[in-house]
């Protein structure tokens, strides 16, 4: 029974993977396809590469389940999740069904906020319908929830200057097509960053509740052998599933060329290093999107789409919402039943 | 949503590259997936440069 508990845990969490790759790659490549600097299969094939040696030098490291301090149990060192792994299960699959669903409708979204979400929700579950205790930690919750305000607004405002900076010594330049191509090869370059970091953080954050029930078995050949696991996933999602937001990122919001689609990326990476070093999580996706809006604003306003804009926002709202309604339902009829 | 045939390769390449992992080590695994997608990009390429030449 255990151990079909854990191969339940293991496919959920590789179909979160799975769900990282179709939604995230557009983090690392759709300012690249959509400013014209690669096509899609280039931008995925370099890109997955990047992932795969994320995963593999540094999924590892970062292999613990997401939001441990979220749920806790009567002992903070037990999480109500190694007491009950099915419903870990059912919260991956509720967030991953919520994913899949803004995939579909091509909004970049956090997969990270949409498993908080779910467990959260499996978490009031558990401790209102079981006789295991769990305590969702509400307080923390209101401070990653800050976080996700946050990162956009500061990627776009430093996406925004940096394209002001950059513009001011770039006009007296009098060859552009050699400027374009060496903004080409800083978007190629970033891009292969950004999908390093989802190699390495991705991974941990889609297999770490399968390495907590027990799935890893402990050696680090089979941890090892978990993350590549992850990366194919994520490998496969990217492949299989990401060009609708990559559509989104990379032309429907405003429209990039070199310059704006590295604006873009710099700007996101520059807040994604600074929140980790205040401690704050952040989303990839959210800060991709602030840089992109940021770079487009350089043209004004009129240069964003604000219905589609606008239709990112509520889906980033609604995201970790559904996920939690899902996962709080879902684990209280296994309960009750 | 129809794959196209280059995908369905890759995926055929990353199932391939577990299935290594799996039998033998994770990292042979991950540099299989490395040398036949590059491979196969960089023959992609000499071919799209050689169509590019001839209609020329």
């Amino acid at each position: 029974m255990i151990e079909l508990t854990a191969l339940a845990v293991l496919l959920a969490s590789f179909y979160i993977a799975w769900n990282i790759g179709a939604n995230d790659a557009a983090n690392a490549i759709g300012t690249a396809v959509g400013g014209r600097v690669l096509s899609f299969r280039r931008a995925v094939s370099i890109a997955m590469l990047f992932v795969l040696l994320g995963a593999a030098l540094e999924g590892y490291k970062l292999m613990k389940p997401v939001g441990e301090q979220i749920v806790t149990g009567v002992d903070p060192s037990v999480s109500p999740f190694s007491i009950l792994p099915w419903a870990a299960a059912i919260a991956l699959l509720c967030a991953g069904l919520v994913v899949t669903l803004q995939t579909r409708l091509g909004f970049p979204i956090s997969t990270h906020q949409a498993i908080i979400g779910a467990l959260a929700g499996a978490g009031v579950a558990i401790g209102t319908f079981s006789n295991v205790t769990a305590h969702v930690n509400w307080w923390k919750l209101l401070i990653i929830l800050w976080s996700w305000v946050l990162t956009p607004l500061a990627a776009a405002f430093f996406a925004f200057v940096l394209y002001r900076v950059f513009e001011v010594p770039l006009k007296r330049v009098k060859a552009p097509e050699k400027l374009n191509l060496i903004f080409a090869a800083a978007v190629i370059a970033s891009g292969c960053y950004v999908a390093y970091v989802i190699g390495a953080n991705g991974v941990g954050t889609a297999m770490g509740m399968a390495y907590a029930v027990g799935c890893g078995g402990g050696t680090s050949s089979s941890v090892q052998l978990l993350a590549l696991l992850g990366g194919v996933g994520v490998f496969i999602g990217s492949l299989t599933y990401s060009r609708r937001v990559i559509q989104t990122v990379g032309a429907e919001i405003t429209s990039l060329g070199p310059m704006s689609a590295f604006v873009a990326q710099f700007g996101a990476a520059l807040t994604i290093h600074l929140f980790t070093q205040w401690g704050l999580p952040v989303s990839t996706s959210h800060a991709i999107v602030g840089g992109v809006v940021g770079a487009g604003l350089v043209g004004g306003i009129a240069a964003i789409s604000r219905r589609r804009l606008g239709e990112i926002v509520i889906a980033w709202i609604a995201t970790p919402i559904a996920s939690m309604f899902l996962a709080f339902c879902l684990a209280s009829v296994i309960i009750v039943v | 949503m129809a794959l196209e045939s280059w995908q369905i390769l890759y995926i055929l390449i990353a199932l391939a590259g577990l299935l290594m992992g799996w039998l033998f080590d994770p990292r042979s695994g991950i540099l299989f997936i490395w040398a036949l997608v590059i491979a196969v990009e960089a023959f992609d390429y000499m071919k799209s440069r050689r169509v590019a030449k001839s209609s020329t």
